[in-house]
């Protein structure tokens, strides 16, 4: 009788409570690498606009 | 590869490594904590994130600071970026508390003084966010932000010191528990070693965070002076 054990089962709280804890911050980066490529793909718009900007200004087009 | 960027990969490795270090330590080395069970183990890494908010707080009003006796914008990009970081570990540290109160206090939630400054916590910085996105100009903007900043801070002690001053089932970690206090446990040397170096590396993710926060600020402002270099020809 005293040898069993009478710690109650808790593991599935346990492996809830750290999908939380590793998914926040994963989900944190995630945002970042999507925030990122969205400003790349805004980057290399205004610099190829730019670029043509300062083309047509040397041509002396419109 | 600039000194920085490389400066940055340095750090997001060695934060990499301290937290697979952590977890090993907490589910290979930690025991099991007998009236809990495998619950209790989410308090490794929940008072080090709630810790972490409080941290990154606690810089926003250092940089709020700064920023208000020099004018330098530099602070307040700091200041925010801390924010943000800080509001992830904070709503981290609320919902595995409230995970972890469920089989403890058999309830997902009470207002209890310490849950209860903790939220009001959170969405004071959340309005912080908030305020920021409301004011266009930069300059006025910081300044909106860094008062702010600095009074919102009235929060973080008037959290962390709730469980010692208003009767609360809240545990507490350092110094000594109130006869009300439910789920409270002494640490045995492992449970305190394991602590210890969760606590320490989820500082350094605080400052990896906060690191890679501001190298995309650095981005976000180089496409709006970009912006407005194309608007202005």
């Amino acid at each position: 009788m005293f040898l069993l054990d009478d710690t109650p089962n808790t593991l599935g709280y346990m492996l809830l409570g750290y999908a939380v804890l590793l998914g926040f911050p994963i989900l944190y980066v995630v945002s970042w690498v999507v925030r990122r490529s969205g400003l790349k793909r805004e980057l290399d718009l205004l610099k190829t606009m730019l670029a043509e900007k300062d083309a047509a200004r040397k041509t002396g087009k419109p | 590869m600039s000194q920085t960027s490389r400066r940055l990969v340095i750090l997001n490795v060695i934060t990499v490594v301290l937290m697979a270090a952590a977890l090993a330590l907490v589910f290979l080395y930690a025991p099991r904590e007998r009236q809990m069970g495998e619950v209790q183990r989410i308090f490794y890494f929940h008072v080090p994130s709630a810790w972490v908010g409080f941290l990154a707080f606690f810089v926003t009003l250092c940089m709020s600071i700064a920023f208000l006796r020099t004018g330098d914008l530099k602070w307040d990009k700091v200041s925010a970026a801390s924010v943000e970081v800080g509001l992830v570990f904070t709503v981290m540290a609320i919902v595995s508390g409230s995970i972890w109160a469920r089989p403890a206090w058999n309830t997902w939630w009470t207002w209890d003084p310490r849950l209860t400054t903790y939220t009001i916590l959170a969405l004071i910085y959340v309005a912080y966010l908030m305020l920021r996105q409301g004011v266009e100009d930069p300059g006025r903007r910081a300044r909106f932000a860094s008062v702010y900043g600095i009074v919102g801070f009235i929060s973080v002690p008037l959290t962390f010191f709730s469980i010692r001053w208003w009767r609360t089932i809240h545990p507490v970690v350092i110094g000594n528990a109130t006869a009300t206090s439910i789920g409270g446990f002494d640490m045995t040397p492992p449970m305190l070693q394991v602590f210890f170096f969760s606590l320490f590396a989820f500082t350094v993710l605080y400052f990896c965070f906060l690191a890679n926060r501001l190298q995309l600020q650095r981005e976000m402002d180089q496409v709006e002076q970009l912006k407005a270099e194309a608007m202005a020809d």
